[in-house]
């Protein structure tokens, strides 16, 4: 509560902005079912426990960035803005991040300033450095009126279809279940269009880069990905424990399969670079994050377009990022928007790094590997 | 002064606000929120205004419906905040 009162808001009996507590998960429960999943359905068990643990329980848990609850005239929870601590560094220097999802409000037109006041009082904590990687349109906009447009760089989605049938059949499905069951048939008539040689979808014969991979545990990522990042002037500032943990909460997502980690190999040995995907056959892989050393994305991006059309998957989609364009477009991936990154700071050097290309800042860096990023709560 | 804030204010809506609902005019009595004027995204805007244009400094806490409700509401609020600052 000293934070909510801090900002100026009201206290617990009072409307206004708290921060959110134990007290609060089952109504933010009910409002994130209602606004993002099924209204019909009450929440389920396994999203309030997610909801604690991702928010309260946070690893890096820091006093004074934290989630908001909008309490309403009636002392009902109305509103919601979820906030992961990070910390960053810039050009060496470190950071006190935060990144911010969720935002959501019960019942607009009753509480029509709601969603300014938890943006507001979000962006005003005491963070060097704001971040949201899954900003709707309604959210960019918000941001975009307090002066923070959205960065394209980090806001384009991709797709690369590896069986053209099968994703079509897994993009009808995904709307209409019942069409899974052409699925089958697909796979069949995608076998014979990959003999075709000038199929555009067919992936190169021979490796780019000519090393090897292999599937690794969190160590081993653990103990590479800082070689990866190092590149970037604004990068996470993991320590060993912070990442494990991070990864061992993607390992939960299921909705898309399997969680695939791999480390890509040069040919002398020399670990190019590494990415953590969800696959599962006739589905479309999820990529959670690819990274990779300068001049290494497209031997990278390589292996795992194989990986996950060895596996079986009829497409792999995931979040652009500047390091990635390039391989990306040799690749013939076609790209969308779907959500928008938007930052904010007062520090003009860090945002222009940002908006230059030269920073990690989604991904395993913000919220995309935490469950509430379009994973199920049904089981 | 006094008469600044008013036509600082009823211009910053005329010329935000009421295109995008197809309107000519607002009464200065009129709820904005109720006759979805103004939103969250909407309120951001004008918030941005008052503390730009016209030097107002706004806790989150005052981001009101009683302080933007109307264009009374937000000239007596403007009003009231600036009888406080000087």
């Amino acid at each position: 509560m000293a934070e909510a009162d801090q900002r100026g808001a009201a206290g617990p009996t009072q409307s206004g902005i708290q921060t959110f507590e134990a007290s609060h998960v089952a109504a933010v429960a009910e409002l994130f079912q209602s606004t993002f999943r099924r209204p019909r359905d009450p929440a389920p068990d396994a999203l309030r426990n997610y909801l604690e643990d991702i928010f309260l329980n946070h690893r890096l848990s820091d006093p004074d960035i934290c989630s908001l609850v909008f309490v309403d005239a009636g002392g009902k929870v109305a509103g919601f803005i979820g906030v992961l601590p990070a910390r960053l560094t810039f050009r060496g220097e470190p950071l006190r991040a935060a990144v911010a999802g969720s935002l959501m409000v019960d019942n607009p037109a009753e509480n029509p300033l709601a969603g300014a006041r938890l943006l507001r009082s979000f962006l005003s904590g005491p963070q060097d450095l704001s971040i949201s990687e899954s900003a709707n349109a309604l959210s960019a906009g918000m941001w975009e009126r307090l002066g923070h447009k959205p960065v394209a760089a980090y806001s384009l989605d991709w797709v690369r279809v590896l069986r053209p049938v099968g994703f079509g059949v897994a993009a009808l499905a995904s709307g209409f279940r019942p069409a899974k069951m052409l699925s089958p048939l697909a796979m069949a008539v995608d076998a014979g269009l990959g003999r075709i040689a000038r199929n555009p979808f067919r992936l190169e014969s021979g490796r780019r880069g000519g090393g090897l991979a292999a599937d690794v545990g969190d160590d081993e990522l653990v103990a590479h990905i800082p070689e990866f990042i190092e590149q970037f002037a604004v990068r996470p500032d993991w320590d060993d424990d912070r990442l494990r943990w991070i990864l061992k909460h993607a390992d939960r997502k299921k909705r898309y399969g399997r969680t695939f980690k791999r480390l890509v190999y040069g040919k002398g040995g020399k670990p190019l670079g590494c990415y953590i995907y969800y696959g599962r056959p006739r589905g479309i892989a999820w990529v959670l994050q690819i990274l990779a050393r300068p001049d290494s994305a497209a031997a990278v991006l390589d292996d795992l377009l194989r990986h996950a059309h060895d596996l079986g998957s009829v497409a792999v989609r995931g979040r652009a990022h500047p390091s990635l364009m390039n391989a990306l477009t040799r690749e013939n991936a076609f790209f969308f928007s779907r959500s928008s990154t938007v930052v904010c700071s007062r520090n003009a050097d860090l945002t222009g790094a940002i908006n230059s290309g030269d920073a990690l800042v989604t991904g395993l860096a913000a919220e995309a590997w935490i469950r509430l990023i379009g994973d199920e709560f049904d089981q | 002064m006094q008469t600044d804030v008013g036509s600082a204010v009823r211009d910053f809506i005329a010329d935000n606000f009421l295109f995008r609902e197809d309107r000519e005019t607002v009464a200065d009595n009129e709820s904005l929120l109720e006759n979805g004027l103004l939103d969250s995204t909407g309120v951001l805007e004008l918030v941005a205004f008052l503390e730009t244009d016209l030097g107002i400094d706004i806790k989150d806490a005052e981001i009101i419906p009683e302080n933007f409700d109307s264009i009374d509401a937000i000239i007596n609020y403007a009003k009231s905040k600036l009888a406080k600052a000087a």
